[in-house]
C-alpha cells in the first residue's frame, strides 16, 4: 500500500472506527467458532466467547480513543498551534514596538488555549465509559 | 491438578506480544491463541485486552499493521514487528531477565 493511500485511510476516521469494529468482530467470530467445535451450541459459544474476550464496549472505546488521538488532522493542528505559540514568544521577545509585543502575547495565548482545547477534546470527559463489569450490549 | 491462574503483571503483555510477533506477522486472534498456548492457561489474559495494547504499540512505532486475508478467507488486520519494536523486545527482555533474577535472589536469601 503506498504512502498516499495509507494517509487517506488514516484521514477517514469513520472508516478507522469501522475497521476497529470489524477487527474485534473477527476475533469474536473466531472465538465463537472455536467453542462451537467443542460441541457447544452457537448461542452458548457466543456467551463464552464474549466472556473470554472481556468488556467489548470498553475495549472498543479505548481503541477508538487511541486511534483518534493519532488522527493526522489532529496531529497537524497540534503542530500548528505549537508553531503559533513559538512565533508568539519570538515576536514578544524580539519585537521593538509595543503593539507588536501585544500581538506576540495574543499569539502565545491562542497557541496555549488551542492546545489545551485539543487536549480536552482528546480526553473527552463526557464520553460514555462502561463499568468493567457491564455486560456488553454489542452484537456478536 | 487444578491450575492456578495468575493475573498478568503490568507491562508484561507488551513483552508477550512483541515476542509473539517476532516470529511472523499475525492477526489479533492468532496472537491471543499463541499466547494462550505458550502460557498453557497459567496466566489470565483476556483476549480483548490485547487490542488496546496493540494500538498503543502501533502508536509508539513498535509494530505496524496491514489488512490482509486470513486463513479462513476473511479480511483481517495483521500486525508485524518493526525495527524499533525488535530493539524494544531486546531491551524489554533484558530488563525482564534482570528483574526476575533479582526477585529470585531475594526469595532465595530472605
Amino acid at each position: 500500500m503506498n504512502v498516499l493511500t495509507r494517509l487517506f485511510r488514516r484521514l477517514d476516521s469513520r472508516r478507522a472506527h469501522r475497521e476497529i469494529e470489524e477487527e474485534l468482530q473477527f476475533h469474536l467470530d473466531l472465538l465463537t467458532e472455536e467453542h462451537c467445535r467443542q460441541n457447544m451450541l452457537w448461542h452458548q459459544a457466543q456467551v463464552v466467547a464474549l466472556k473470554r474476550f472481556g468488556n467489548l464496549e470498553r475495549i472498543k472505546d479505548e481503541c477508538v480513543r487511541i486511534t483518534d488521538r493519532n488522527h493526522p488532522g489532529l496531529l497537524a493542528l497540534k503542530w500548528f498551534f505549537g508553531f503559533v505559540f513559538v512565533m508568539g514568544v519570538l515576536v514578544r521577545v524580539f519585537s521593538p514596538e509595543y503593539h507588536l509585543t501585544r500581538m506576540g502575547g495574543i499569539l502565545m495565548a491562542v497557541g496555549v488555549l488551542s492546545r489545551l482545547l485539543l487536549y480536552l477534546r482528546s480526553m473527552n470527559p463526557w464520553r460514555y465509559v462502561p463499568k468493567p463489569d457491564d455486560s456488553s450490549p454489542l452484537q456478536l | 491438578m487444578a491450575k492456578v491462574r495468575t493475573d498478568l503483571m503490568q507491562g508484561t503483555l507488551e513483552l508477550l506480544i512483541l515476542k509473539t510477533l517476532s516470529r511472523d506477522p499475525m492477526h489479533g486472534y492468532g496472537i491471543a491463541q499463541r499466547i494462550h498456548q505458550a502460557v498453557d492457561d497459567l496466566l489470565k489474559v483476556e483476549d480483548g485486552s490485547l487490542y488496546p495494547a496493540l494500538y498503543r504499540m502501533e502508536e509508539r512505532g513498535w509494530i505496524a499493521s496491514e489488512w490482509g486475508v486470513s486463513e479462513n478467507n476473511r479480511r483481517a488486520k495483521f500486525y508485524r514487528l518493526t525495527r524499533v519494536g525488535r530493539k524494544r523486545l531486546d531491551r524489554e527482555r533484558a530488563n525482564w531477565d534482570r528483574v526476575s533474577h533479582a526477585i529470585a535472589r531475594i526469595l532465595e536469601t530472605a
